[in-house]
């Protein structure tokens, strides 16, 4: 593949003029857009139910009346009460730590070994573009969930942490060809080539020059991956490999309620709480690769 | 066989000219039933012990006797007469003269012989091979195997204790006195294969020839639906309505039951997820059955920590037990080891198995408090298991104030583990018994070694009782004697009552399932409309 | 060419043997005695299981077993599954669903997002670009699990406009719905990444060049910007189809679709670590052949792209 990639990447490289943004400019340009300030704000409630779920529920997730099962809503109990007839709203608003973490840290760790490896395939041809892009290609003709119910299965505890790094394993791969087509494009461009020729060691000229210009398209996909994330998380619960209680999560409530169809409430606000959150995440994500992507401000 | 024919060709025509009906042949008779599981590979009953397979086969093949829907009583389906001797450790069956086979061939006492040495032939592999080891000879057939070595091949081919006496007369020799015996024989893992499937059984895997109403009506293939039409060969009592009936298998159980509501088949069964809502979902196309079998919750017997049977006392009177049943469905609060329609059982036969929580608090105190967190498995193929787990774990933490954690596993993993003596805490078990007498609960689950003894349990006292009412010829004695075991099982309480289940079934407007309180909710038996 | 092709088939084998014998490896120390699943609601006896593991060679070191599988697989002598299907058939039957499964769901999902993306990416900021971006995003924050149960429940069970479940109405029938859903989930992302291209390509420098050349703006959409903007969508071809074969265990499992998805999960539920590797090279062969034909559609999409 690689061949077709460079000549692709030779003619890509036309485009664009390769002015970037300071952090600061961006930071201006994005304050200026009102859904990235309105998005922002969400994502920042829900950080914070993530880190201290105390501040919006006095209520004991946990603190659990069987004969109150599925039950509406009543004075205090907003959401009414889940399948164990435990509060609804304090389980999903406890259920927002390891949907955020395992969202976040996901799309993150992705993104940040996508980046490095398709940074340095495609800067480096040769010895390490081979040894990444072939272990890119073992990983990719497995089917991503089959590793991930075969390792689920297989681990004694399946906590947050080891589906995070699972979904690692799987989820590089496809980041790192799109960073590794985009890095060709930069790759030969005049201020790289300048940098090159004053001796600019390569750490710095990737930091500086490579991988600014070339992050746009991984960070659009990975901030459209992330609400797939939490939805992926659901799935896991519905093939039995999900987070096993007593972890609350959104993904696993959902899961669970996905059975009980006849009521709503139990999968309904979980959804919405999944569906805020990715919206917002895409709308930043947007908001981001427009200001950083010059040629689309024209 | 020319008679059979005729009718057919009349019946077809007649379908054909009303032409009312979209359904094939006689379309008028016919009932689609789904079956929520992996589509069969095979329809052998002797190679068959798990349901979907054991009620196609129900339909294709006769047992020696059955239940009698109506009053309970055991009722002859190809035997003639079932008698035991004495002791009971010698049983002499006689077969209903006049009965085929679909190939029309006779069935004689030399098809069950045959079939039943096949069967005990454990190179064979075949899945009711456990249930001939209580046959003399079956060591012979099956030497012990150490764990990971192959088997030894034996020449030795049939059971010493089976004996053919003449065409139509058989005898059974007990390893021990057994009064059950003849119970056991409605089990339709029983069915003889006639002598062309014995001589080649892989040939026959998809053309199955059996005894019972129905034969395949078109060549079965694999991934097809099984289509059977009625055999009019039949001799035997208890014959269905049905003219022809499809066994459509789709193995999402939720998906099973939205296609019964969109109208596309006639019999299916209600998965636990929809038992609060299916009445609203079919309103008057719904059947229940009675509650049978029974569910447990299983203590490790390897563990130290359990082993105070005041423990086990404090956490079985830590649940609320009516609120568990009406979390799962359909059920009702169990206290007794053995299933409610079984002769013997008695509602109360556990004297721990009432939510009492300062009682149970007491318990523990005086057993010294438990160290550690209760483990709760749970098997993650079930869609059930998480949520039930969760209700249990939540009783013990907010009753008796122990930690609690869960672990989700695979169904086999959680056997494997409880077999190897290495699973951590409690688990859930259920047991259905194979045929009705209290006997098929205590045996299997309580009896050291038995084959479904969960918690490997071991207590001589019990076993001893169970001996005794093995080999106790009447009837009523010999519940008392169960009756006895079931109580030192209660006072050890490997086991913990839960819940009793009954099922609930969906059925279109056309036909009407056989309901019986003896044995349960029938699709194959339905009446039409 | 056909030296290309040749030297790319050899530089897959290795990454075929390493695929295989990782998914075995996995299959392998997976916890859990498959034979007892099998099982069924009561215990076997020891002699019965005893049998059955000779018969798959389930006692042998675990190389052994995987060269045993391996050498099914290349002979193409599948022989049954545990529970006694014979897997030939079971891949003469599975093959086509999944394939009719993913063709149909292909189908669906390149017709609305190529037709989407190109008319958003030209009337870019018009209520249509906008009104499509926010569809996008709504369909991208949905769960999959929940579209397809709620697909399921309105649209089969309720309406009745479509099949519930399985293959019985045939194709292309039965398969309309989970496609359909399929194809609207993917062609979000499909539909945003084709605006994207476009909206960059037409503004490139050798667009303008063409235009000022004079060149008539049918031509220049035709041959300068269409085939252009499509390479990054093609690369996102490849990646795609190769997920569809993973995705499709839980679509198969929904509308109940007798599919090589199921074949997959029921066989990693049982630890058939034969069946499981051979699904796995047929996804890695496949794997490989879309993005050999992806590598030779961008030769033809650009003619620069030489494959010698």
């Amino acid at each position: 593949m690689s061949d077709v990639t460079a000549v692709v990447s030779a003619e890509a490289q036309e485009l664009g003029d390769g002015r970037t943004l300071s952090n600061r400019e961006l930071l201006r340009a994005l304050l200026r857009k009102p859904q990235f300030v309105l998005c922002s704000l969400i994502l920042l409630g829900f950080f914070a139910m993530a880190a201290f779920p105390k501040l919006f529920t006095s209520a004991d997730p946990r603190f659990c009346e069987l004969g109150k099962s599925r039950q509406g809503r009543s004075d205090g109990h907003p959401f009414g009460f889940d399948i164990q007839g435990c509060d609804y709203f304090a389980n999903v608003v406890y259920g927002a730590r390891p949907s955020v973490l395992v969202s976040i840290c996901a799309s993150f760790g992705v993104f940040v070994l996508a980046g490095t490896f398709g940074l340095l395939a495609g800067y480096f041809p040769g010895a390490i573009d081979a040894v990444i892009s072939r272990t890119a290609d073992v990983l990719f003709s497995i089917p991503g969930l089959v590793v991930l119910i075969v390792i689920l299965n297989s681990v004694p505890n399946r906590s947050i942490w080891i589906i995070v790094g699972v979904i690692l394993l799987i989820g590089w791969p496809g980041g790192m060809r799109l960073m590794r087509a985009t890095v060709f494009s930069v790759r030969n461009r005049e201020y790289v080539l300048a940098a090159k020729s004053i001796g600019v060691p390569p750490v710095r000229i990737l930091r500086k020059h490579v991988f600014p210009n070339a992050m746009a398209p991984l960070l659009a996909m990975t901030t459209l991956g992330i609400g797939g994330m939490v939805g992926l998380e659901a799935a896991l619960t519905f093939l039995g490999v999900g987070l096993q209680p007593p972890s609350i999560s959104w993904g696993s409530q959902f899961g669970v309620a996905a059975s009980y169809r006849d009521t709503p409430h139990l999968f309904v606000w979980p959804a919405l709480f999944i569906s805020t959150m990715t919206i917002s995440f895409m709308i930043i994500g947007d908001s981001i690769r427009d200001a950083l992507d010059p040629k689309l401000m024209r | 066989m020319g008679v059979a024919l005729g009718l057919s060709l009349v019946l077809a025509s007649c379908g054909g000219k009303s032409g009312g009906d979209s359904g094939s042949g006689d379309g008028a008779k016919s009932v689609t039933i789904a079956i929520a599981a992996e589509p069969l590979e095979y329809i052998n009953p002797l190679n068959e012990n798990g349901s979907p397979g054991i009620q196609v086969a129900m339909a294709m093949f006769a047992p020696l006797v059955t239940t009698d829907p109506n009053s309970g009583k055991l009722l002859n389906v190809m035997a003639d007469s079932v008698t035991p001797d004495k002791t009971s450790q010698t049983w002499t069956i006689k077969l209903h003269p006049g009965n085929t086979f679909q190939n029309g061939q006779p069935l004689t006492a030399k098809d069950y012989v045959d079939s039943w040495n096949l069967t005990a032939q454990g190179s064979q592999a075949w899945k009711n091979n456990g249930f001939f080891s209580k046959i003399e000879g079956y060591e012979a057939l099956n030497p012990e195997t150490p764990e990971g070595a192959t088997p030894k091949p034996t020449s030795v081919k049939a059971l010493s204790g089976l004996k053919q006496v003449d065409d139509l007369t058989f005898t059974v020799k007990l390893k021990v006195p057994f009064s059950q015996f003849g119970l056991t024989l409605q089990y339709l893992g029983l069915a003889p294969l006639p002598e062309e499937i014995r001589k080649d059984p892989d040939a026959y895997k998809r053309k199955p020839i059996g005894n019972g109403p129905f034969k395949l009506a078109a060549d079965w293939n694999a991934g097809d639906d099984i289509k059977l039409a009625k055999w009019d060969g039949y001799k035997g009592p208890l014959v269905p309505e049905a003219s022809a009936i499809t066994y459509r298998f789709i193995p999402n159980a939720d998906t099973a039951y939205n296609e019964f509501l969109a109208g596309n088949l006639d019999f299916v069964d209600v998965p636990s997820t929809k038992v609060k809502t299916f009445k609203d979902d079919a309103p008057d196309k719904w059947v229940t059955s009675a509650s049978s079998g029974a569910n447990y919750l299983t203590i490790p017997a390897w563990d130290e920590r359990y082993k105070n049977p005041k423990i086990r006392h404090a956490i079985s009177m830590a649940i609320d037990r009516k609120a568990f049943a009406d979390l799962v469905g359909l059920s009702v609060p169990a206290k007794a080891l053995v299933s409610p329609d079984m002769d013997g059982y008695r509602a109360d036969a556990c004297k721990y198995c009432d939510f009492d929580v300062t009682k149970a608090k007491q318990l523990l105190a005086e057993a010294g408090g438990f160290s550690g967190p209760v483990n709760i498995n749970y098997s993650t193929t079930s869609a059930s298991g998480q949520v039930n787990a969760e209700a249990i774990g939540n009783m013990l933490r907010q009753n008796l104030g122990v930690e609690v954690k869960y672990t989700g596993k695979t169904g086999s993993e959680i056997t494997e583990l409880a077999d190897k003596r290495k699973l951590d805490g409690l688990r859930f078990s259920g047991w259905g018994h194979d045929y009705p007498s209290i006997e098929d609960y205590l045996t299997p689950m309580f009896k050291s070694n038995g084959d479904a003894n969960f918690a490997h349990y071991a207590n001589p006292a019990l076993d001893a009782v169970l001996a005794k009412g093995d080999a106790e010829p009447d009837p009523e004695k010999a519940i008392k004697l169960y009756q006895q075991a079931e109580d030192i099982a209660l006072a050890d309480m490997p086991l913990i009552p839960t819940f009793t289940k009954s099922n609930a079934s969906l059925h279109s407007d056309k036909i009407e399932p056989r309901v019986s309180k003896f044995v349960g909710v029938s699709a194959l038996w339905a009446t039409f409309k | 060419m056909i030296r290309y092709i040749l030297r790319r088939v050899v530089a897959a084998i290795p990454i075929g043997v390493i695929v295989t014998l990782g998914v075995y490896a996995l299959v392998f120390a997976m916890p859990g005695d498959p034979l007892r699943e099998l099982a069924g609601d009561k215990p076997i006896p020891a002699a019965v299981l005893a049998a059955k593991r000779a018969q798959f060679h389930l006692d042998d070191p675990f190389i052994v077993q995987y060269l045993l599988s391996m050498k099914d697989i290349l002979t193409g002598n599948f022989g049954t599954t545990f529970a006694g299907a014979d897997i030939a058939d079971q891949l003469r039957l599975r093959i086509p669903v999944t394939l009719k499964l993913t063709l149909l769901a292909n189908v669906f999902q390149w017709t609305f997002g190529l037709l989407f993306g190109i008319y958003a990416g030209f009337k870019r900021n018009g209520w249509i670009d906008r009104s499509l971006l926010l569809a996008t995003l709504v369909l991208l924050a949905v769960p999959g699990l929940v579209a397809f149960f709620a697909a399921q429940f309105v649209f089969g069970v309720q309406l009745k406009w479509f099949p519930v479940s399985g293959v019985l109405d045939g194709f292309p029938t039965s398969y309309l719905l989970p496609s359909l859903v399929i194809g609207l989930l993917g062609f979000a992302g499909l539909a945003r990444l084709m605006r994207t291209s476009i909206v960059e390509t037409v503004n490139a420098d050798f667009v303008k060049t063409a235009r000022a050349k004079g060149l008539g703006e049918q031509r220049v959409l035709w041959r300068h910007i269409l085939p252009n903007a499509m390479l990054p969508v093609v690369t996102f071809l490849g990646l795609d189809l190769a997920g569809m074969f993973g995705g499709a265990i839980i679509t198969e499992s929904i509308f109940n679709l007798p599919g090589l998805g199921q074949f997959m999960f029921q066989a990693i539920k049982l630890k058939e670590g034969g069946v499981v590797v051979l699904l796995s090279t047929l996804a890695f062969l496949s794997f490989i052949l879309i993005n050999l034909l992806v590598d030779l559609l961008y030769g033809i999409l650009d003619p620069r792209v030489r494959h010698v």
